[in-house]
């Protein structure tokens, strides 16, 4: 009798997740490969096929993912110095500074990108309008503290004892730095990157205000689904993009997953 | 002592340079906030007429309350799931645990674009027509994850025997959820309501896929503008929301320390 009241308790919680995440994820895969028509519903496979062998989908994937990473990169060479050298700093000091980095992020993306905008365009500072130079700044600008926080609060939890017995073992700034701090902070590495890559590969905001004639994937998606003068059109065409960034966001969501647990099992070892 | 001291002072300012680069941006839409003509590249003069010329721009302002009208339903409904889910999952065998886990923290790993498109398409199949209520599912839908996963930490360090405790003295377990439970598991309510909450402002792409073309939120209204020219009402706006999020962080960030150096002092 508890049992199946358990259970009861239970169901809605499975209902949820059924109804509001899965079948809407299905859907993607759906009006993918079906076309609904006031005649009816016919399976075909021609935007699954198209999506796949589109040379210009294919470039917009590819520009995609190049900025992705590159700008993840600029993320982590900016924001791993900066996560090293708040943790050093005063309790105070450091406390204010990270309440700094974070105040930012309370204020709408759009707004503070489009003031960024008029930083980086003719009159501005320097001018790269219309460069994919503009669009990496966009990106870090918007993403680094995502990078900086894991990898701040990874390092905030290494045992200073720890530190200080490399130092008495003879170890020198950087073999400290290489011996304790950098493995133990992987972990937030891993997690900053995960928060920074997926946003980045997938965004169609901020190339779309820095620079409108580089294609990214995002923004394929976003202008197949939402480029009519009525508020939205049901694309086939679109959901097969859609459904291919989704594969791909869960590859790399796979990729990182593994990542941080062959790191978890690598630490065990080693203790 | 001398390379301490130069590397001292290189650290320091690589973390300015670093914040300049955050600010920059912020500093120039604070400064056309008052910008006397209505240009976003020249600034002609000091003037306050944007922050007057607000109360009138009913677009906007409709917007926002549109914007805190859904961020605040949806946190609250979001927070009841959120939690009810993070006490079911707390009970769950480890297998059916990581299954459910997994499932329900997609919206939190997933692109926003998936999350967004999939709800849009979901909404067109059942037709749901987009609007409030739509908009309303898909914030309730991405804050439950954040929810769950703030008080399920908690769930986990309660202490079985209080709650047994108090219904062997004889409390229905209503109340004795509510005074042994409840008290202890609110922080990770309260910040996963917080969490939620500000989300809910924040979003502009689930929003923006979700809502329509009637039922605009802050950001989808900026976008909507941003094909044109955002007025500077927009800017005087975010500026007054900006002083009203710093005095908030201060005041929270201060008010720990206070209590820190209290518990200290007594210690």
């Amino acid at each position: 009798m508890t049992k199946v009241t358990k259970i009861l308790k239970n169901i809605p919680l499975y209902v949820w997740i059924l109804v509001f995440t899965i079948i809407p994820l299905l859907m993607i895969l759906v009006y993918a490969v079906f076309e609904f028509t006031p005649g009816g519903v016919h399976f075909t496979l021609e935007p699954l096929k198209n999506a796949v062998t589109n040379k210009q989908y294919w470039g917009a994937m590819l520009r995609s993912f190049n900025l992705a990473v590159i700008s993840t990169l600029v993320c982590l060479v900016l924001g791993y110095p900066l996560a090293y050298f708040l943790s050093q700093l005063p309790e105070k000091k450091r406390n204010f500074v990270t309440l700094l980095m974070l105040l930012p992020m309370w204020m709408n993306f759009l707004i503070r990108t489009y003031a960024l905008m008029s930083l980086i365009d003719e009159e501005g500072i320097v001018n790269l309008k219309g460069t994919d130079a503009a669009v990496v700044i966009g990106m870090v600008y918007n993403f680094l503290p995502f990078l900086v926080l894991p990898i701040y609060t990874s390092m905030m939890k290494i045992d200073r004892n720890l530190i200080e017995a490399a130092q008495d073992l003879g170890g020198n700034t950087f073999h400290v730095f290489k011996g304790v701090i950098l493995p133990l902070t992987l972990p937030g590495i891993i997690s900053g990157i995960t928060m920074v890559f997926i946003p980045c590969l997938t965004t169609f905001v901020i190339p779309n205000l820095l620079n409108s004639k580089t294609w990214t994937i995002g923004r394929l998606i976003e202008y197949k689904f939402m480029s009519e003068t009525s508020a939205y059109s049901v694309s086939s065409e679109g959901a097969a993009l859609s459904f291919i960034l989704m594969i791909a966001v869960f590859i790399c969501m796979s990729i990182f997953n593994k990542l941080d647990k062959d790191d978890e099992s690598a630490g065990g070892l080693a203790l | 002592m001398k390379d301490q001291a130069v590397s001292k002072v290189f650290k320091i300012l690589y973390i300015c340079l670093i914040m300049l680069f955050l600010y920059a941006p912020i500093a120039v839409m604070i400064l056309f906030s008052f910008n006397a003509g209505v240009s976003r590249a020249k600034f002609t003069g000091f003037s306050l007429q944007h922050y007057a010329g607000m109360t009138s721009d009913n677009m906007m302002l409709t917007a926002l309350k549109n914007t805190l009208i859904i961020a605040l339903i949806a946190s609250v409904i979001a927070t009841l799931i959120g939690t009810y889910a993070a006490f079911v999952i707390a009970r769950l065998s480890p297998f059916k645990k990581s299954v459910v886990l997994k499932s329900l923290n997609i919206p939190m790993l997933n692109a926003d674009i998936v999350t967004g498109i999939s709800l849009l398409l979901f909404f067109v199949f059942v037709s749901i027509p987009l609007g409030f209520f739509s908009l309303l599912i898909a914030h309730v839908m991405f804050n439950v994850p954040y929810v769950a996963m703030s008080v399920l930490p908690k769930i986990r360090q309660l202490n079985k025997s209080t709650y047994e405790a108090a219904l062997d003295l004889g409390a229905p377990p209503a109340l004795a959820f509510r005074k042994v439970v409840l008290p202890e598991i609110l922080p990770g309510v309260v910040s996963g309501a917080l969490m939620a909450f500000t989300l809910s402002l924040d979003d502009f792409i689930i929003s923006y896929f979700t809502s329509g073309a009637d039922f605009m939120t802050l950001s989808v209204y900026i976008n909507s503008m941003a094909k044109r020219s955002v007025p500077l009402t927009v800017n005087a706006l975010s500026t007054l929301l900006f002083i009203v999020v710093f005095v908030i962080l201060v005041v929270i960030n201060l008010r720990p320390t206070a209590r820190k150096a209290k518990a200290k002092v007594k210690d």
